[in-house]
């Protein structure tokens, strides 16, 4: 049995009187592809929170281990304004060499060339583009995404998933995927996990072959017991 | 109405176009990148264009949710007609040349002033208090607002202070500071300074306190040491709102000067115009008025010019 990368136990958060997560424990093995799906309010962006170690004023109590080496991706792609994309790269790393390994982050994500504009000249999906660069050249043993590509449109949001997906299989962190896209997480995800008034309502193990099609049998019927986990019907009369 | 619809589809075709192309791409493998860089320069080529294409249609038809870009001559439309008013006024005889001169009688007598070498000497005298109180204000103004936004104690120390100096009218604070500091220059300079010190506070402290917290956020999961965060995040971020105190003080710190010229000094604008109400020379005290106008205006217009290019970052409404 491969050493767990991610361990979580007894872990409780709550906001105020409400109980956002409730006793939730799981573990994340190194190069696991994780996705998080629930309704709003279902605690998914708290776990994810927590896991980012963002949450130092909600109270709780729980026990998290996770790797030193760690990025988030947001929704948001939080780049700073005043930044050039290549600075936002780099932000807060001090190694020698940095820059080129920024570079090369920006040309894997098809940004090279623009390593001097401001963000704000940039379209959304390159700017989410960006904040992925930053993540992967801090090399994560994890990378948390907290819905990355929901502001996105349908089809930057397809090509950002191929462009992640492929991205992940080279630098081989594990992901915690926060989506409430249950297809999204379909195509991407090694196993899914469903979160329904702060607990872990199933974490089912995805075993199809990639490239995953939307035609196959199988992901038909995964994604139903998915939706029908978070409560969906999938009836339509 | 119909022209900006349909601009916007095409916009809309050449997204999607580009969007299948470079998805095509992105399934082939990571080798492409080159091909992907030149469709994104070429949407961004077409994007410009339908910009340009949308602000063509809205000069025709569409009604534009913000007003365009006023040019230089725009911005001058105002004072220029209040000063052919004002001099054809004058001329007709309908203004009293003892109340109010007219701008032509002003400007001759500003350019006898300028030859003669009176103008100058006051000016000089002038800009010297005006700009090294602004000076010291603005340093003041800015290691106050980084102390109390930056710091508990800082703003513990500092932040009610400069509210209670705010309320309070600098030339209320005229008697103190002459018992204090007497009539000379210093007196002078330092109430110019506090006043400027007012606006560069309470400007780059509110843009230190309301920094964004999804940046906050940000420096924390990259790791960012304090001293980082201050570099790269909160004094960027403070930047505009400082280029906002630094415009209402390059202004402030003349118009403290009509009054404190009034005190033990035979040379400045103020004392200028001063003395011009004495013997009731009308024509120097619009002179006066005139020089404020443009120095006020001059000033301004090189902080924005000074701020355009730091926040060159922004593309915001108007900027």
């Amino acid at each position: 049995m491969e050493q767990a990368l991610v361990r979580v136990a007894g872990l409780s958060r709550r906001f105020g009187a409400r109980t956002v997560l409730d006793d939730i424990g799981f573990d994340i093995r190194a190069g696991e592809f994780v996705a998080l799906i629930g309704k709003s309010g279902s605690g998914k962006s708290t776990l994810l929170r927590a896991l980012a170690g963002l949450d130092a004023d909600v109270a709780g109590e729980g026990e998290i281990a996770v790797p030193e080496h760690r990025s988030v991706l947001f929704q948001d792609s939080r780049l700073l304004p005043w930044d050039t994309v290549l600075r936002n790269v780099t932000l807060g790393l001090h190694d020698a060499d940095v820059e080129d390994r920024a570079r090369r982050a920006l040309e894997s994500v098809g940004l090279s060339g623009r390593e001097d504009a401001w963000p704000n000249a940039l379209s959304g999906g390159e700017q989410q583009r960006v904040a992925l660069a930053r993540s992967l050249v801090r090399k994560p043993q994890l990378l948390l995404a907290d819905e990355p590509f929901g502001a996105l449109d349908a089809l930057t949001r397809l090509r950002m998933q191929g462009l992640l997906f492929n991205l992940v299989r080279i630098h081989r962190p594990a992901v915690v995927f926060v989506t409430h896209d249950v297809e999204e997480a379909l195509v991407l995800a090694d196993r899914v996990m469903v979160m329904d008034g702060g607990r872990i309502a199933l974490d089912r193990r995805i075993g199809l072959a990639h490239p995953r099609k939307k035609s196959n049998p199988q992901f038909d019927r995964l994604r139903d017991e998915l939706l029908s986990a978070l409560g969906v019907e999938v009836e339509i009369a | 109405m119909s022209a900006s619809t349909g601009t916007s589809s095409t916009a809309a075709g050449l997204g999607w176009t580009d969007g299948r192309a470079a998805d095509g791409r992105a399934a082939a493998a990571a080798a492409s990148t080159a091909g992907r860089i030149g469709a994104g320069h070429a949407a961004g080529g077409q994007a410009g264009r339908a910009v340009e294409h949308r602000a063509a249609a809205s000069r025709t038809s569409a009604p534009s949710l913000v007003p365009r870009r006023l040019g230089a001559w725009g911005l001058a439309a105002g004072p220029l007609f209040v000063l052919v008013a004002w001099e054809l006024a004058s001329r007709l005889g309908w203004l009293n040349p003892r109340l109010l001169a007219a701008p032509s009688t002003a400007l001759a007598t500003g350019l006898e002033l300028l030859q003669d070498g009176t103008l100058p000497a006051h000016l000089w005298a002038s800009a010297q208090r005006a700009y090294i109180g602004l000076f010291a204000g603005v340093l003041a103004g800015l290691a106050l607002a980084l102390a109390a936004g930056l710091t508990r104690a800082g703003e513990a120390a500092f932040d009610s202070l400069v509210q209670v100096k705010r309320a309070v009218p600098t030339l209320a604070l005229i008697p103190l500071a002459i018992l204090w500091l007497g009539i000379g220059e210093v007196m002078k300079i330092t109430l110019i300074a506090t006043s400027v010190l007012v606006p560069v506070y309470i400007n780059t402290h509110a843009a230190l306190r309301g920094i964004d917290i999804r940046y906050v956020e940000l420096a924390q999961s990259v790791g960012l040491s304090r001293p980082e965060f201050i570099r790269r995040v909160a004094l960027p971020g403070a930047l505009p709102g400082f280029f906002t105190g630094l415009r209402l003080a390059v202004t402030m710190c003349w118009t403290a000067l009509v009054v404190l010229e009034q005190i033990n000094t035979t040379e400045g604008i103020g004392y200028l115009m001063n003395s011009a109400r004495d013997y009731g020379q009308t024509d120097i005290i619009v002179v006066g008025l005139l020089i404020y106008a443009l120095l006020g205006l001059l000033s301004d217009g090189l902080v924005r010019l000074w701020e355009r290019r730091a926040l060159s970052y922004r593309k915001a409404l108007g900027a």
